[in-house]
């Protein structure tokens, strides 16, 4: 496990309380506790089937929880809080079942809600992602469904990160990336000053986070 | 007007002999089609008996109060009908869905009986009856594609749906990509046969109009009335139908209620 900041000035954007969550009626945690304060990086790391996705729907409020509850700036995360909260989120789920015309359509498909509009993107700032994640500028007129899965999580990944939110959610977000821009990618994420909350059972993102829970 | 020649029952029997040559060849080729078609005939005549039937009691009458009558009666068994073939949960959907056709009869009966052929008396069998059953039919087939590709791919794209709202999507937001195609799905064969639409064959509507005694002229304008009522009253029918379910199709947090379906697969509750 990481460094945990525990300094005051740093502000508590998501903390779950005894949170127990089940699959049907297998118990996936029991009494789940932690801390995201503002600008650390968790991971919630566990072998494929041990619930991480659906920690991160409990979350999202996809998946229902049978105990606890989950804080989101210190206000429990329900009602017309969980609405606001979504608002404030940018999550990359596993699968991405869609056709999109083109990927460029994918990637610009959240700032198209009310919503994100106010963040406007620039061409240029499209093409220094591309770039920097050793992706071709041609992808963007490709279809979506043509792209290979690691490209398509770049895309992903670059969307999410030129949204500004207070809190990102990435399920496996580097599952079917090559070791080589694997590093990359995860270098890239965690040293920006983004509030992060991944799922992966790759451990090269445990030498990169703050903390990591076992799970 | 020219009377239409009748057809004498004996006719109509020796109109049926014409039937033996499909079913020749069914037999032939041992399709195992002889008896599907022997019985589809069957249902047809005695279908359509009872359609002439009261159909003539319903023009002989003429009464308004009969045929709202009717029209209740052709809703509900419409509602049935959609529900049924799109594979929906009756109990929920009943409402809303028969609202719907309520809504899209209003509006389109209203609309064109009222301003555009003005007979008189809105309700006039002559007119509304013909009109509104043949809006019916084309509601069902319409609101059917377009229910059950809404609800099919918002359970099979559900991760997209949920990538959409944890982005910060609005419930409307969220649904409009399933909305656009379910739409496209649902209406682009009416697009298509509108486009098409006497260059090889004479639609059905003109024909009976052209052996009823009427010129060519009023057949074409009917049919051209026809084609434009039933885009607007499946339209209408379509967004009502998923209009008047918003309330119970997702949960507080927008999860797809899973028993809009009648056999919902893993049921899952929500907090």
């Amino acid at each position: 496990m990481g460094t945990i900041n525990n300094l005051p000035q740093h502000k508590e954007i998501l903390r779950a309380i005894d949170v127990r969550i089940s699959a049907g009626k297998k118990p996936l945690f029991q009494n789940l506790n932690f801390s995201l304060k503002h600008g650390e990086k968790m991971l919630l790391n566990g072998d494929s089937g041990s619930g991480k996705s659906t920690l991160i729907h409990a979350i999202l409020g996809f998946h229902s929880i049978d105990n606890g509850r989950f804080l989101f700036c210190n206000a429990p995360l329900n009602g017309k809080k969980l609405h606001d909260f979504r608002k404030k989120v940018a999550y990359i789920p596993q699968k991405l079942n869609y056709s999109f015309d083109s990927t460029n359509e994918l990637l610009e498909y959240p700032f198209g809600f009310k919503n994100n509009k106010d963040r406007v993107i620039t061409e240029s700032e499209k093409m220094a992602w591309l770039n920097h994640f050793e992706l071709d500028q041609d992808i963007l007129d490709t279809e979506a469904d043509m792209i290979s899965g690691g490209e398509m999580q770049r895309i992903l990944i670059i969307s999410a990160l030129m949204q500004n939110k207070e809190l990102y959610l990435l399920d496996e977000p580097t599952s079917a990336l090559d070791s080589v821009i694997k590093e990359k990618v995860i270098r890239t994420i965690t040293e920006r000053d983004i509030t992060l909350l991944i799922t992966s059972h790759d451990s090269t993102w445990n030498d990169n986070v703050d903390n990591t829970i076992n799970i | 007007m020219e009377e239409v020649i009748d057809i004498s029952w004996f006719n109509l029997a020796l109109g049926y002999l014409m039937l033996g040559i499909p079913i020749g060849a069914f037999h032939y080729f041992k399709t195992g089609l002889v008896k599907d078609t022997l019985i589809a005939a069957l249902r047809m005549t005695v279908q359509l008996l009872f359609l002439g039937v009261y159909l003539q009691y319903l023009f002989k009458w003429n009464h308004p109060l009969i045929n709202i009558g009717w029209l209740l009666i052709m809703i509900v068994v419409g509602t049935f009908t959609i529900i049924r073939r799109s594979q929906l949960n009756g109990k929920l959907f009943f409402i809303p869905v028969a609202l719907s056709l309520v809504a899209s009869f209003l509006v389109v009966d209203g609309y064109f009986l009222g301003l555009i052929i003005q007979p008189g008396n809105l309700l006039d069998a002559k007119y509304f009856i013909p009109i509104t059953g043949m809006l019916l039919g084309n509601c069902i087939r319409t609101n059917v594609i377009a229910l059950n590709r809404l609800f099919n791919s918002l359970r099979k794209e559900l991760h997209f749906f949920r990538y959409s709202l944890a982005n910060g999507a609005t419930l409307n937001e969220a649904l409009q990509p399933f909305i656009r195609e379910a739409l496209k799905t649902a209406f682009n064969p009416t697009i298509a046969s509108m486009a098409v639409m006497g260059l090889i064959a004479l639609p059905g509507m003109m024909t009976g109009q052209l052996l009823g005694g009427n010129t060519p002229m009023i057949a074409i304008k009917y049919q051209i009335m026809i084609l434009i009522i039933i885009f607007v009253s499946t339209m209408i029918t379509v967004l009502m139908s998923i209009f008047f379910s918003r309330g119970f199709l997702f949960d507080t947090y927008y999860n797809l209620n899973e028993n809009i379906l009648k056999n919902p697969a893993n049921k899952k509750k929500s907090r």
